[in-house]
């Protein structure tokens, strides 16, 4: 492969495009050095493992009478002093059977468990949490409150874990690992396993390494009663994001927020293809309300916070453009190819190859971070990206090989070798980056039709998971810009959780 | 049931599995990153 500078300033302009769209690659990259640093600056040196506060957990819920019988028993029998753990759970109105199966606990549990109700329910997490953080903060009993989630089922360690790093008090929040636990596992939730790897054992420890962290895992989220207080004792119920909203206020009052990767507790995940698609679109829409909530935090530098550091920015807004940036690759593609198709072809390779490597090192870092997850979803973490795109990162490894291939393939299916074969090739892999979020799609379409569910595993191995949550984003704009409703869709929860 | 000293024990053990855990994340970065090169160095000897 020679490589030749464009002759032209659009030809320049194009290829600065293509490699701008190989930024949010490059960044995830450098997450992972971060990572490898983590051991000098994980926050294990100034956690104590004899501090024990009186810890207040509060959890939200909205007709969960079947998650929350497995989830209360294992929170009773956590390893914490039970001296010093409260259960506060706030019934929002349900209309299942919560309530009588609250009324049980309290009976079984006496002193252990508060309940309160709202007589108005259905406005959302925040609004929930808001009603008990009244209650909790109302006395001086609790030092922090955990807020997690009704499904969520901590490993028996994992509150000392969290708690262990408040004896510093400096630190405002701690949140701790997410396991993707449905059982039995589906295919989907093993996709969501293994982007829980990526997107917290290996996000948050780099975060750790900045020092400031982007968002609180919304099920397991420690927060120390003095930075509690000193964001008003209220949860933000304005955006769809309110614990990115938590974990930002949380830092530009001056305190750190800390990832512990070892404090693990676990939740089950949406079991849907719209299930799925609902809960992060909500995310999605969350981040871009965080977004220009904050916009004026990033890229500064500030003596209170790292909230502002360059990579943190890159890594923000990376994520959260990653579907313009698609689009943009393969719209600059497609038209040098247009002007100048070899040109085309070097930058086509350089951007693949770019993917190709990343997509290695960050796939097996992340297999070698957590076993469970490894031995659970490494089937989902290679064709994470989809065949097509692992086709593509293929042929740019090896070209020869994957050159014979293709001529074979066309030619088997009746399409000759000819230029125009090519050039339809061609324009098809160059467009795919963009092609490959409307076919996500799709999927999300036909999941409405019932008997095209079984097969939907099927697309989605060759479109991708990651253009599946790359098409959630995009969708996330034009809910955003279309103004639409930004009301809570609760996700559907079963209580199956399989914890060993 | 407050904080004892055998729990207290318990959790300084856990503490110092945990830091033992993160000095191992190096080695798996270089590990990835060996990897990566011998993908590198295959496409070079044999696959261009």
């Amino acid at each position: 492969m020679t490589i030749t500078a464009p002759s032209t300033f659009f030809g320049w302009l194009l290829s600065a495009l293509i490699l701008i769209g190989a930024l949010p690659m490059l960044c995830s990259v450098f997450q992972f050095f971060l990572v490898g640093l983590h051991r000098w600056f994980s926050h294990y040196d100034r956690a104590d493992p004899a501090h024990m506060p009186r810890v207040a957990v509060l959890v939200p819920a909205w007709n969960e009478a079947l998650v929350l019988d497995f989830s209360v028993e294992r929170m009773m029998a956590l390893d914490y002093p039970q001296d010093r753990l409260r259960l506060v759970i706030v019934d929002d109105a349900s209309t299942d059977d919560t309530p009588d199966l609250l009324r049980e606990k309290q009976e079984r549990y006496p002193g252990r468990i508060v309940v309160l109700r709202r007589q108005q329910g259905g406005q959302g997490k925040s609004h929930t949490l808001n009603h008990g953080l009244d209650v909790i903060l109302d006395d001086d009993w609790a030092e922090a409150v955990l807020i997690t989630d009704a499904d969520v089922v901590f490993a028996p360690d994992a509150i000392a874990k969290l708690a262990r790093h408040l004896a510093d008090p400096e630190v405002g929040a701690v949140m701790g690992f997410i396991r993707e636990a449905s059982a039995p596992p589906h295919w989907l939730s093993r996709y969501i396993g293994y982007e829980y790897a990526t997107a917290q054992l290996a996000a948050r420890r780099a975060q750790n390494v900045i020092g400031a962290q982007a968002c609180l895992a919304g099920g397991a989220q420690l927060l120390s009663r003095d930075n509690l207080e000193a964001q008003g004792g209220r949860i933000d119920t304005t955006t769809l994001a309110e614990d990115t909203v938590t974990t930002f206020l949380t830092q530009l009052g001056g305190r750190k927020v800390i990832f512990d990767p070892n404090a693990q507790c676990f939740a089950e995940e949406p079991a849907s293809v719209t299930g799925l698609w609902k809960q992060r679109l909500r995310w999605s829409r969350g981040n871009l309300q965080v977004s220009r909530r904050f916009h004026s935090v990033f890229f500064r530098r500030s003596t209170v916070h790292h909230l502002g550091n360059a990579w943190l920015g890159l890594q923000w807004y990376s994520t959260l453009l990653l579907p313009a940036f698609m689009v943009l690759v393969s719209v600059a593609l497609v038209v040098m190819w247009l002007f100048d198709a070899g040109d085309a072809n070097l930058l086509f390779r350089i951007f693949w190859s770019i993917s190709a490597f990343a997509f290695v090192f960050t796939t097996t870092f992340t297999l070698t971070l957590d076993r469970r997850v490894a031995a659970r979803s490494w089937r989902q973490a290679f064709v994470f990206p989809g065949l097509v795109n692992l086709s593509l990162m293929a042929y740019v490894i090896a070209p020869g090989p994957m050159h014979d291939l293709i001529r074979a393939s066309c030619e088997v299916i009746g399409l000759g070798w000819t230029e125009e074969t090519r050039s339809l090739l061609a324009l098809f892999a160059y467009a795919w980056t963009s092609l490959c979020m409307l076919f996500a799609w799709l999927i999300f379409r036909l999941d409405r039709l019932t008997w095209m569910r079984p097969v939907l595993s099927v697309f989605m191995l060759v479109v991708g998971f990651g253009p599946f949550l790359c098409s959630i984003t995009f969708a996330a704009y034009v809910a955003q810009l279309r103004g639409a409703a930004t009301t809570w869709d609760k996700t559907e929860k079963t209580g199956k959780v399989g914890i060993s | 049931m407050s904080a004892t000293p055998e729990r207290v024990d318990e959790a300084t053990v856990a503490l110092s599995e945990d830091v033992s855990f993160e000095r191992g994340l190096l080695w798996k970065g270089l590990f990835s990153l060996v990897v990566v090169l011998a993908l590198a160095y295959a496409r070079m000897r044999w696959w261009l």
